[in-house]
């Protein structure tokens, strides 16, 4: 099993963490007294998708299928040239401190924070030639109204993941985390501040991003209580699974399907996926153009590119996109999985990550510690 | 004149130390007293209550349970590093380099990848479960080795290891056969002579190789992440947690504060005791 840790590949929330903390540090140093152009209404740019440059590229590793990237290349006769990040932290203090990148990949609230601090490019959609393929609901989304700056890039859902042959009696509620004994010290929660005190906080019957100090500690007293059964919070939940040291698991929907797809079919027909009856929280990944990006036009008929190959990147990346193809093609490659996808609906349906606002950050900041502490 | 030049010299190193040192540690104490913007950069300003909740018991448990693994680490160092250093002193003979060679050889492979490899081999499902189970070792579940506190600690020992045998090695090299001669002719059994000109003379390489072991282990947090359960995560966890987790980052300033205001006391006893003459080896 331990060849499972050097042949697998990245997840991409990976612990990668001393790389990290170094462009961290420069972040604190050099974002420190910049106050960035608060914008309301960004004026749209009239960019023509068409080659200007090599494209920056800014992404998660692992998070894209390479054969996209090379049919762009090849197409267009351009480099892309690609960076990675370890965290969405990292990510931003990298934008903020001004490295000229083309495109990046922020998840919804950062593309929220990013768009509100007037860091993104507005430009006209209609320029997008598979535009029309993403679904309506991206059309306007809350990060990003009339959808200007961002297009939708992954989704995925929040849930439970178990081992049938250790665990039964699964409900489809949060409860599950909380009422099997049996599994003490073979359980795992995310090591995520949003999803685990969001989770916490939708079992009590509360809002997904309250910002109520009160709530906030009954669900911190809540993991408190769970925390003697837990084996350990994982930002890596995909490897936590594969390795048979986890019976319940805190999963990203993405992360179960990468996990029992590397499995032996022996294994992997135990694992079993539910959402939860009180909230499903379901996220979305963005591609964003940056408004000092040194080749708009390349990005334009990259993003382009990308939404038009929603179907090759799916099975590569174990994460839905929401275009028409994208949909389908996910639904193919999970369907012995069925409650691993994620359809139109669930988005309805959902709750999404909201930002939670300077002093609402703060204090989940501090509550969250204390879970970790 | 040439005292002029020698001050001199001192200039790249004092540079260094504040360009490297001073300056971002001033800019993670003003972070600590500031708020953040609408993308999450610090901003300057003095909001003192960000320290109001570092001052509860749920911070003192997890500063204790820092202290405390790096204490029992440096004891481990100890007692597993002075035994190497002399024996590779006193008998390593012409193979001294190579042995100590031996000890520095793990460092050439990345920190986290050494510790990913301890995950393999205490993994439920790892090296040593599986030895046991061939063995005929009963049990299932296997044995609890990774995420547990010595395991933590297990891992913090073999990372700091060299650090106390390298000062150890450094002062066990410079005591002559002769002193040692000396002991013995004096009628001094092979403890008493340890005891009483060994253990002395090597005083000033095994408090510098505390230091080197106890400082950065109280401070570290990968070993934890990996090695360690929900309830072994160390300063170090909480303060990467707000950093790389996207949390409000004055907060994750003001506990990085509160470490280097407690971890400044041992450094100070050590400052203290190496000016006062303890750590010049004295040949």
């Amino acid at each position: 099993m331990s060849d499972e840790l050097w042949t697998r590949r990245m997840n991409r929330r990976a612990f990668l963490g001393v790389a990290g903390a170094a462009t961290l540090g420069i972040g604190l140093a050099a974002c420190g007294a910049k106050s960035s152009p608060i914008s309301g209404a960004s004026t749209v740019a009239s960019i023509k998708p068409q080659v200007d440059g090599d494209l920056n590229y800014f992404n998660w590793s692992e998070y894209m299928n390479p054969t996209i990237i090379k049919g762009f290349e090849k197409e267009y006769g351009v480099k892309v040239h690609q960076t990675y990040f370890d965290n969405m932290s990292g990510m931003m203090a990298k934008i903020r401190s001004g490295v000229p990148y083309d495109v990046t990949f922020p998840e919804a609230v950062e593309a929220y924070q990013l768009r509100e601090g007037g860091y993104l490019l507005a430009y006209d959609h209609s320029e997008l030639s598979s535009w029309k393929q993403v679904i309506p609901f991206f059309h306007n989304p809350w990060y990003d109204p009339q959808s200007l700056h961002t297009v939708p890039y992954v989704l995925w859902t929040t849930g439970i993941a178990w081992n049938s042959q250790k665990v039964t009696n699964m409900t489809g509620s949060w409860n599950d985390l909380w009422n099997h004994p049996e599994a003490k010290g073979y359980i795992e929660l995310l090591n995520d501040m949003h999803e685990t005190l969001g989770m916490a906080l939708l079992r009590l019957g509360y809002d997904f991003n309250s910002v109520d100090p009160g709530q906030l500690s009954e669900a911190v007293s809540a993991l408190l209580e769970l925390k003697p059964s837990l084996r350990g919070f994982t930002s890596d939940d995909q490897i936590t699974m594969a390795s048979g040291q986890v019976w319940i698991q805190h999963a990203w929907s993405g992360d179960v399907w990468l996990a029992v797809s590397r499995m032996k079919p022996s294994e992997a027909k135990y694992w079993k996926y539910e959402t939860c009856k009180e909230g499903v929280p379901v996220g979305n990944d963005t591609i964003v153009i940056l408004k000092n990006a040194p080749h708009p036009g390349t990005a334009l008929l990259f993003v382009d590119w990308v939404l038009a190959h929603a179907a090759e990147n799916v099975a590569y990346t174990g994460y839905s996109m929401p275009t028409t193809e994208g949909i389908a093609a996910f639904g193919k490659v999970v369907s012995e999985y069925p409650t691993l996808n994620v359809t139109p609906e669930m988005l309805t349906h959902g709750v999404p990550f909201k930002y939670l606002g300077q002093a609402g950050l703060q204090l989940w900041t501090q509550e969250w510690t204390k879970v970790m502490a | 004149m040439r005292r002029w030049v020698w001050r001199l010299c001192l200039i790249p190193g004092v540079v260094w130390l504040i360009a490297l040192f001073v300056v971002p540690v001033g800019f993670v104490v003003a972070v600590s007293f500031g708020t953040v913007n609408i993308v999450g950069a610090p901003v300057y300003g003095w909001h003192p209550s960000n320290y109001a909740p570092i001052f509860q018991s749920t911070y003192t448990t997890v500063l204790l349970r820092s202290l405390a693994f790096a204490l029992a680490t440096t004891i481990i160092c100890i007692l597993l590093g002075y035994p190497v250093a002399y024996f590779i002193v006193r008998f390593g003979g012409r193979y001294r380099g190579l042995l100590l060679g031996l000890v520095i050889l793990p460092w050439f492979v990345d920190y986290l990848v050494r510790i990913y490899a301890w995950v393999s081999l205490l993994g439920d499902q790892g090296f040593l479960n599986g030895l046991l189970h061939t063995l005929g070792v009963p049990g299932s579940p296997p044995l609890r080795l990774i995420n547990t506190p010595y395991a933590v600690i297990g891992g913090l020992t073999y990372d700091y290891l060299p650090f106390m045998i390298l000062p150890l090695f450094a002062v066990l090299g410079q005591i002559g056969d002769a002193v040692i001669e000396a002991g013995k002719d004096l009628y001094g059994t092979p403890t008493q002579t340890f005891f009483r000109v060994t253990l002395p003379m090597s005083l000033p390489g095994l408090m510098a190789g505390c230091a080197l072991v106890f400082l950065p282990s109280a401070g570290d947090f990968a070993t934890a992440q990996l090695l360690g359960g929900p309830s072994s995560y160390m300063l170090g966890n909480l303060i990467d947690g707000v950093f790389e987790g996207g949390g409000f980052w004055p907060f994750g300033a003001a506990l990085t504060t509160l470490v280097l205001a407690v971890l400044f006391v041992p450094m100070l006893l050590y400052v203290r005791y190496a000016l006062r003459g303890g750590a010049v080896i004295s040949g």
